[in-house]
Formats: structure tokens, C-alpha cells, sequence
């Protein structure tokens, strides 16, 4: 059994899982049920001046028959007055004092405003402060949330103020809607922040009823923008990640958020840098149970990895993260059908000759049946094939051998040298 | 109708429930939308099933139904009736990686959508001037005449029964195939101009000479007949029946109390038998068995209809032949002396020949007898049409459908031969299908 | 299309031209790909020149990988 406990900027934690402030975290009697279930810290559902939301607020996208493969909201922050929330904290801390509980902060962007809900925030004991500085509808609107998380100034300034009063650690969360999420992280840095929290929910709108041309989901017939988030946005959140981890002047703790629904999910945020992950649509999907396997199954690889503790994981990727430039040309591989799994649904076939090289071509083997081939010295090494291929096995993208590396930035430097 | 009898036509109602939505959406987005492939190439229709399955993902009904019926003008039924592990599931890839795609189920599925909803989803062609007549409204003669209405041919089609449909109508199961499935078919060829004269059977309402006097093609669509007669002492005792009439019957909605906790025994291991001995059960008989004389291996009914039959608690006697019908003093049926068979080389058709053994014979008392032999050829009129045939199988040229005479063509169970195919809804839909093809090939010249 | 029959094409003519004592004396890579000048080595000040003009991505990466591990190779001798 590897250890999980985690010491992410100050806050410890029996294990990298925490609830992201969101619906799973609204009240005590949810996070206590969490904690229960074995999740190690919660954030809790943004304090600040409560909000009167509007009916309905949620809305999935499902693909392929699966629900859920997005998920997007018009919620707002906590609808609750802070001294009810604040005692349901107090309470629930005092009952599970090994669990970790971060207080999730949106104000405007005012000293005096920042100052006072930290005091109070912090006499109740909590374990840390995360500055909601992502939101992108309704609060943004009202100049908080992404409004002020995509001024890398605002950002700053705002993280200062917290500083000056709090006594817990100060965790930044960021919203993706912005072209460079480092410019971002760097500020929430220099305004002293501890730690990093990324992503927020992203902008979106998540459809158009066919029938009554509403928007999705719609009140009274009229829509808005919302935050998007679960399955789908976890390949973008990974990328902010990572663009942050390998910034040496951004050197706080991440902690990863985005799409995480399994422990699969959550070492692959770890290995790119993130020392802590938080979960809100997975939980809204399946309840607190899941992190059970979350647990065991992450306990399980590292054991498999020969490692003693999920720290040990933590950023063990971020080396191979470069710039495109950076990648070598010569690197080649080509794909090969292997003819024992290949169920011959030609999917390879079509995708090759329409969407990629024509190298995938039909031959009658000694039996008279039909088959495909890869005709290897045109292959690109795209990976479509591969990707479209349903038979797991039937499409292997094979390593060719190739003597010297040589990048797209080395070549250009040589090319310079002969003056063009 | 009344209640008692609304209750009695219950136990025909079609056993098999449509798919539910999520299962519909479950199903059809595991279908891979294989390229080129080969559940489509096994379909003797050639549906392709990969784009009819796509549309239902994306909720076009109405398309995934147009893609269906484009290629199968009988499909409603098909999907019903086909056989189809052996067809289009048999050959999916999916067989050999996980389980094979419910492309029947999906079909029947997008097929009730449209019976439901009734969209127009074919136009007559343009008239050409020809005119062009189907003898038999069964799938062969309604999927011609569907295919030349749209081509732009007058289409007229004789039918001796009162309702159009061939066997998809009187003959096969309603539990199975209910008949509004096969009417609604009909409907749709009727929308398209195509004249069906039912009550009219060639050779006695119209004459042979005025079919092909009248018209500038003919195409002979009659199917098979009747049950041939056993052969056997006592088969004129009451409680002796022929399955296809039994069959007709009770789709015609004669739901009679006659069989009601009777022993049954039904003579033959196909299609017929076994849809003659689940209809027996449904209409209260105690106890039915199947009796052929040949094993298990050799019957030709599909595995799914052996399945069915065995789900409905039919028996199978097995390497048994009926030696004769024995009766009481009033006539009934009291039982039937079999003789018990082994089975002993390999004959022309490649089965076991059946050889009886001696001085056994036993008697299974029984109170009816049902004769589920196959079908008899309508030798007379296919000789009164002067058409070249082998015992009643008339010869046609495998391309074309064209018979000895070249004005007539001939299409569906009428060209079944032994060892040539299965006698089959989709078959006959398919060479109905060419046969219109090769129709207005030949005619085009001429327009 | 053999995209591969087109790079053998390409390389050829500048494989041909190095063994027939060519060098490459410049590169230049604009929209209609890439343009590799060769002169030959000789003493005479009237050394005679040829341009190659690549087009496709396997080749361009060719010409520069030679002239890369002729670098790399100078560099470690
Ligand atoms: C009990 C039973 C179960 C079956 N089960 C299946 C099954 O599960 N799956 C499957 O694929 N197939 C099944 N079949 C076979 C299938 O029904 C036939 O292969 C198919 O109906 C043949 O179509 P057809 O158009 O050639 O002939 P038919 O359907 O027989 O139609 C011929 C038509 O011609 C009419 N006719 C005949 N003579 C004249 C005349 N002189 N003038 C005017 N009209 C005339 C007849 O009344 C009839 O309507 C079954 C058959 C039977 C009997
Ligand atoms: C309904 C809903 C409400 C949310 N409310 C908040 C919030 O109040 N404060 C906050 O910081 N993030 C909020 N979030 C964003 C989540 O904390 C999280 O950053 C985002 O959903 C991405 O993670 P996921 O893919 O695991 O859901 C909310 C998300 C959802 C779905
Ligand atoms: S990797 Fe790309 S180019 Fe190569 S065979 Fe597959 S699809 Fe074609």
C-alpha cells in the first residue's frame, strides 16, 4: 500500500481527492457524507454575497448514447447567508478534523472586502483559502469571477489583499477563458499566492432545442452563457496544467481540475504537475462512491509503479512537455494491421483514404478472403487509423528506427547558417 | 368485437415488443458504420444497414426509413420474418469482437416508426406508356410492381385472394407477422399508383391470353401451392389439415375452439410445421409434437424458429415416419403409427437418407393430424402459361428472370427450386426487385 | 497517391548531383517549398551550379538532415 497523504502547500490531506467547490459541496451535510465516502478535502461551494439563482441551471451533452460526456451550468455561488455557512463548516471541521476543508472565496474587488471574509472565514478553522477567480457567467457580469481572473493585474492585486490577512495557505483558481492561462498563474505568483487551482468552467453555450429553437438549458424561453466542464474539457484543462508546471517562474503547487472522474484521470493531471486534483461533475454524475476506486485503483498503480507514495508521481511527466519546435523530425512510425485481431469493419480504409494518406489498401490473401494492408514507405504515422480501429490490437503503430534526432528549431538554426 | 373475442385474438398479438428508446439508442450507436460492409453485402437486399442505423442515431426516422425501403420494399415484414443470424447479424463484423449488432430489431424498430408516422417516401415515375402485369401480390409481385411504378410503368397486379400480401398476409404466423405489418406494405405500393385487383385469379377471372395480349410484360409471381397430400392411409379422417390453410385461417380471423385441449401431431420439420404447431398451442391444444422423420441437423426450419418453438413447449419427434392415420367409427382422428428411422448415407441433397426400420411401427394417439410437408406447384397454370419448368420449378434466366417465353418473367417461390437458396420473404423480394430492373432494361430500348 | 515514389524522385537528383562533386551552398524555404543551391567544387573560380527545388516534406527533411549529421559529424571530429 503506497502512501496518498498529500502536504499540498500547507494543507495535508489523507489523499490527493478533494470535491471542487461546485453543488457537491453546498451544505455539511454533503461534505461530511463525502468525507464518509473517503474523499480526503472539499472545497467548499463559493462564499460571498448570496446569490438568487434561476431555474434550470444544468445541462449534458451526451455523445454517442453516454450522458454526460459535458456538462454545463448557469449556477452562481452560494445562494446561503456566510454565517450558515460558516457554522456548517465550523461543525463539520470539528467532526472530521483529518479531512481537509478550503474555504472557496469570491468578492469584489475591494481590499476592505477581500480582508473581511477571510478573518471570518478563517476563525471558523479552515485549512485554506481558494480565491474564485473563474466563474465566466452571472458573477462576471457583476465584475467578479473570470471578469477579474482574466486581468492578470486584478488577479494580482486581489491575491495581495488576501495575503495581507490571511494565516492559511492561498490557493488561486483560474479560469480558462483566456489565451495564455500562464499569464495568469504568473500573476496570481507574484501577488504571493501558495498554490494554483486550474480550470474553472469554461465559456459555453451548450445547445439549441430543435423543437421550441430555446436555448439549452433555458429559463422562461430565454438562455445565457455557462461554464462547461466534466469529461469533455479534461484534455484542455491538462494542456493549462502543463503549461503552468513548466513555467519555472510560476513555482507554486497545481492542483488539477477539469474533467477527473477516475484515479486514470487523476495521475495523468499528477505525472503533468498537479500535486492535489478536485472533482464537481464526476461526483454530480455518480455521487461521492466513486472515489473509492479513485482510492484503490490509484493505490493499486503506484504499488504496480514501485512507488511508496503518490508524490512520488507527482510531475514525473513534465520534462517530456515541450514546444513544438522542439520535437524531433526523424522520429517515424508506421502502422500495421495485425490481421489475427482485425475484424475487417475497413474503417481504417475509409479514414486513410479520405482523411489521411491513401496508404491503406485492400489485397486477397492465399484463401481468397479480403484484407487490408498498410503500404508502410507512405504512411505518415498520423495515428488515424489507429484511433478510428474498433478491435483493440488489430492496428499497432510501429517505432522505425532512425540514427540522429534533429528538431524543427535545429533545423531552422542550420538553414540559417547557409544564409538562405 | 367483442371482449371474448378481443381476448382470443390476444394470443396472436405479435410476441416480439419493439425496442425501447434507450435500448434503440444503445444498439444503434454500437454499430461501428463499417465501410463497405459486409452485413449490407449479406442482406439479399442489399440494405445498407450502416447508413439506415446512423440516421436513427441522429433521430431521422424518416431517412433511416426511405434507406431501408429503398432496397426493400417489404422490409416492415422482412424484419419480422428474416432469418437474420444467418444474413445480415451473421455476417456482422462484430461477431468476432464483442456481440453483432440487432440490425433486425433496429429495422423493425425504424420500420414501426414509419408505419406509425406514414411518411411518403417514394414517387411514381413519370408514365412511360408500358404497361406491365403482376400475377400474385406476394413480396416478389408487390416488390416488382413497386420498383416498375417507379420506373414509370402501369402496373397492375391480379390477385386470387381477397387481400394482397402472399404469405406475408395468410401465411406466416400472426404472432410472428401480424397482418396489418404485410397490409401496410401493400398500402404503400398502392400510393404509388400500382393497380392490385384482388379476387382475381388468372386462369379463371382473367384469361392466360388476355394477360398476355393486354400487356407489354407479365410477370409471374404465384408463389407455391398447398400442402401435397401425405400419401398415407386415413388422410381423409376428420382432424386431418393442411398447415398453410390452418395458417390462413386463422390469420383470415377464424379463431375456433376446435383444438382446445387437443393432442396435435404435425407431420414435417420446416417453416410451415413450425409455425402450424405454435399456432395449435396458442389455440389451447395440450400437447403438440412434430413429427419428421429425418434429425434434428437436417430440418430446414431456422434456428430461431426452432428456438421459438421450443419456448413454447412444442416436442420434437425426431427420426419418426407416420405409416398411417388411424380413425374411430365417426371418422376422428385417434392416432397416428409411425415407424422409427435411422439414417444412413448421404443422399443428392447431401442428408442422411432416412431408412425405415422394420416391424416397429407404434402409434401416437393423437386427435388431429397436420400435414406440413412443403409446398405443391401450380403445374397447370405454369403449363397453360407454356412456361419451361422442372416439377413445377419454372426455368428462368438467372440475370433477367425471363422465362422460355420471353414476354414472361417469373419471380419468388414460383423459381424455388431444391438446393437453389431458401424459400425466402427477402428472396423473393429481391428478385422482384431485379426482375423490374431487367424489365425496364429491355423495355427502355423500346420507349 | 505514392507520395514515396516522388521523394525517391527527389532524392535522387540531389544524391546525384553530391556524388558528382556538388555541395549545398544555400537554402531557402518559401511557399513553393524549398530551394537547394549546389555548386561544384572546383579549384577554378567558375565552379558550375544547379538549383533543386524540393516539394515534398520527406525530402526537404532529407536535404537538412544530411547537412545536420555532416555538422554534427565535423563537430565531434
Ligand atoms: C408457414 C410459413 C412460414 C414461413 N416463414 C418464413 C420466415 O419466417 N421467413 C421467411 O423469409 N420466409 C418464410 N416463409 C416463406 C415465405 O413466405 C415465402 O418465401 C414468400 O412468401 C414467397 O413470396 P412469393 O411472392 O414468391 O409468393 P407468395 O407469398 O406465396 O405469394 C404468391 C401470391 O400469388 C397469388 N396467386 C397464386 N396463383 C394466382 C393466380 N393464378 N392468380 C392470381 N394470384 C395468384 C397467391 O394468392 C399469393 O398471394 C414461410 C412460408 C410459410 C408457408
Ligand atoms: C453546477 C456547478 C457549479 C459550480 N460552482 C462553482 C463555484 O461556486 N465555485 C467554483 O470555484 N467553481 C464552481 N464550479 C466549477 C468546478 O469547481 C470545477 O472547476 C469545474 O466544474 C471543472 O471540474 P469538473 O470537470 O470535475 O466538473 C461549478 C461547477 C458546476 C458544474
Ligand atoms: S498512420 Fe495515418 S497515414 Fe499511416 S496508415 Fe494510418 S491513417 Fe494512413
Amino acid at each position: 500500500m503506497a502512501d496518498l497523504h498529500i502536504d499540498f502547500a500547507g494543507i495535508k490531506s489523507k489523499n490527493p481527492f478533494w470535491l471542487a467547490s461546485g453543488p457537491p459541496t453546498n451544505t455539511g451535510y454533503q461534505v461530511q457524507r463525502a468525507f464518509d465516502a473517503g474523499w480526503g478535502g472539499a472545497v467548499w461551494k463559493t462564499l460571498g454575497d448570496p446569490v438568487i439563482n434561476v431555474t434550470s441551471r444544468f445541462s449534458g451533452l451526451n455523445y454517442g448514447g453516454q450522458r454526460v460526456a459535458g456538462f454545463n451550468n448557469i449556477e452562481l455561488i452560494t445562494d446561503r447567508p456566510l454565517e450558515v455557512n460558516l457554522r456548517e463548516i465550523r461543525e463539520t471541521k470539528r467532526a472530521y478534523p483529518d479531512h481537509a476543508i478550503i474555504a472557496s472565496l469570491m468578492v469584489e474587488p475591494k481590499q476592505e472586502k477581500w480582508h473581511e471574509i477571510v478573518k471570518r472565514v478563517e476563525d471558523v478553522g479552515v485549512d485554506g483559502l481558494e480565491l474564485n477567480f473563474g466563474c465566466p457567467h452571472g458573477m462576471a457580469e457583476r465584475g467578479m469571477g473570470s471578469a477579474s481572473g482574466q486581468v492578470p493585474e486584478l488577479v494580482e492585486k486581489q491575491t495581495y489583499w488576501t495575503k495581507e490577512a490571511a494565516e492559511t495557505p492561498v490557493i488561486v483558481k483560474l479560469t480558462p477563458n483566456i489565451t495564455d492561462i500562464t499569464a495568469t498563474a504568473y500573476a496570481a505568483a507574484q501577488g504571493g499566492a501558495d498554490a494554483i487551482s486550474m480550470i474553472n468552467t469554461i465559456n459555453s453555450l451548450m445547445g439549441v432545442d430543435l423543437d421550441t429553437w430555446n436555448t439549452i438549458p433555458n429559463v422562461a424561453g430565454k438562455g445565457t452563457h455557462g461554464g462547461y466542464c466534466g469529461p469533455a474539457v479534461k484534455p484542455i484543462a491538462l494542456s493549462m496544467v502543463a503549461e503552468c508546471a513548466t513555467q519555472p517562474d510560476i513555482p507554486v503547487p497545481i492542483s488539477g481540475i477539469g474533467g477527473i472522474e477516475n484515479w486514470q484521470d487523476a495521475a495523468e493531471f499528477m505525472l503533468m504537475g498537479a500535486s492535489s486534483v478536485q472533482v464537481c461533475t464526476a461526483a454530480m454524475h455518480h455521487g461521492f462512491r466513486i472515489v473509492e476506486d479513485m482510492i484503490d485503483g490509484l493505490n493499486n498503480y503506484l504499488d504496480e509503479k514501485g512507488l511508496a507514495s503518490v508524490s512520488d508521481l507527482v510531475g514525473r511527466s513534465v520534462s517530456k512537455y515541450k514546444k513544438w519546435g522542439d520535437l524531433d523530425l526523424n522520429h517515424k512510425v508506421v502502422a500495421r494491421i495485425n490481421q489475427d485481431y482485425c475484424i475487417h469493419c475497413n474503417k481504417c480504409h475509409i479514414a486513410c483514404e479520405d482523411a489521411a494518406h491513401q496508404c491503406i489498401e485492400f489485397y486477397t490473401e492465399s484463401d481468397g478472403t479480403r484484407a487490408l494492408k498498410v503500404r508502410e514507405q507512405d504512411c505518415v504515422g498520423c495515428n488515424l487509423c489507429s484511433i478510428v480501429c474498433p478491435a483493440e490490437g488489430a492496428i499497432d503503430m510501429i517505432d522505425q528506427p532512425s540514427d540522429v534526432s534533429m528538431t524543427w528549431n535545429e533545423r531552422q538554426r542550420l538553414i540559417s547558417t547557409f544564409g538562405g | 368485437m367483442d371482449s371474448a373475442a378481443t381476448n382470443a385474438w390476444k394470443i396472436f398479438d405479435e410476441v416480439k415488443p419493439d425496442m425501447k428508446p434507450k435500448e434503440v439508442m444503445e444498439e444503434a450507436n454500437r454499430c461501428l458504420f463499417c465501410f463497405d460492409a459486409p452485413c449490407m453485402k449479406a442482406c439479399p437486399t442489399h440494405i445498407d444497414v450502416p447508413l439506415f442505423i446512423k440516421k436513427i442515431t441522429t433521430g431521422n426516422m424518416k431517412g433511416s426509413a426511405r434507406i431501408i425501403m429503398e432496397a426493400n420494399p417489404v422490409a416492415a415484414t422482412c424484419a419480422r420474418v428474416c432469418p437474420t443470424e444467418e444474413l445480415c447479424e451473421g455476417a456482422c463484423v462484430l461477431n468476432d469482437a464483442s456481440l453483432p449488432i440487432m440490425i433486425g430489431d433496429l429495422q423493425r424498430h425504424t420500420m414501426n416508426w414509419a408505419m406509425k408516422n406514414n411518411p411518403q417516401l417514394f414517387e411514381a415515375g413519370e408514365q412511360n406508356g408500358k404497361r406491365v402485369a403482376v400475377i400474385g401480390a406476394g413480396p416478389a409481385g408487390l416488390s416488382s410492381a413497386r420498383e416498375l411504378a417507379r420506373y414509370g410503368y402501369q402496373v397492375t397486379v391480379f390477385e386470387k385472394q381477397a387481400e394482397a400480401g402472399g404469405l406475408d398476409t395468410y401465411g406466416i404466423v400472426p404472432f410472428r407477422l401480424p397482418k396489418h405489418v404485410a397490409l401496410w406494405e401493400v398500402e404503400q405500393i398502392k400510393k404509388l399508383g400500382v393497380s392490385i385487383q384482388t379476387n382475381t385469379e388468372v386462369g379463371k377471372d382473367v384469361s392466360i391470353q388476355a394477360v398476355l395480349d393486354g400487356f407489354d410484360a407479365v410477370i409471374l409471381a404465384i408463389g407455391m401451392a398447398h400442402v401435397p397430400p401425405l400419401g398415407i392411409p386415413g388422410e381423409e379422417l376428420d382432424g386431418v389439415f393442411d398447415a398453410i390453410q390452418l395458417i390462413e385461417r386463422v390469420k383470415s380471423g377464424h379463431v375456433t375452439d376446435r383444438f382446445s385441449g387437443k393432442k396435435a401431431v404435425v407431420i414435417g420439420a420446416g417453416n410451415t410445421a413450425i409455425d402450424a404447431a405454435t399456432c395449435l398451442k396458442r389455440l389451447g391444444a395440450a400437447r403438440v409434437q412434430i413429427v419428421y422423420r429425418r434429425s434434428e441437423k437436417e430440418m430446414t426450419a431456422y434456428p430461431f424458429e426452432y428456438r421459438f418453438a421450443k419456448e413454447e413447449g412444442i416436442e420434437f419427434r425426431w427420426q419418426t415416419q407416420p405409416k398411417r392415420i388411424e380413425g374411430d367409427e365417426n371418422g376422428n382422428v385417434t392416432s397416428v403409427v409411425c415407424a422409427p428411422i435411422m439414417l444412413g448415407e448421404k443422399d443428392a441433397s447431401g442428408r442422411r437418407r432416412p431408412i425405415e426400420i422394420d416391424n416397429a411401427p407404434f402409434p401416437m394417439n393423437t386427435d388431429v393430424v397436420v400435414k406440413a410437408i412443403g409446398q405443391m406447384r401450380d403445374v397447370p397454370l405454369i403449363e397453360a402459361f407454356d412456361l419451361a419448368h422442372d416439377h413445377g420449378v419454372v426455368a428462368v434466366d438467372p440475370l433477367t428472370y425471363q422465362t422460355s417465353n420471353p414476354k414472361v418473367y417469373a419471380a419468388g417461390d414460383v423459381i424455388f427450386g431444391n438446393g437453389k437458396g431458401e424459400a425466402m420473404v427477402v428472396a423473393a423480394a429481391e428478385q422482384g426487385k431485379k426482375t423490374a430492373q431487367a424489365i425496364h432494361e429491355q423495355l427502355l430500348s423500346k420507349i | 497517391m505514392q507520395e514515396h515514389q516522388l521523394y525517391l524522385d527527389e532524392k535522387q537528383k540531389i544524391d546525384t548531383l553530391l556524388e558528382n562533386n556538388f555541395c549545398i551552398v544555400g537554402i531557402i524555404e518559401n511557399l513553393s517549398g524549398t530551394f537547394v543551391a549546389f555548386k561544384q567544387a572546383e579549384e577554378t573560380g567558375n565552379a558550375p551550379q544547379a538549383t533543386v527545388q524540393l516539394l515534398i516534406p520527406e525530402t526537404r527533411k532529407y536535404v537538412t538532415n544530411l547537412l545536420f549529421t555532416s555538422r554534427l559529424d565535423q563537430s565531434v571530429s
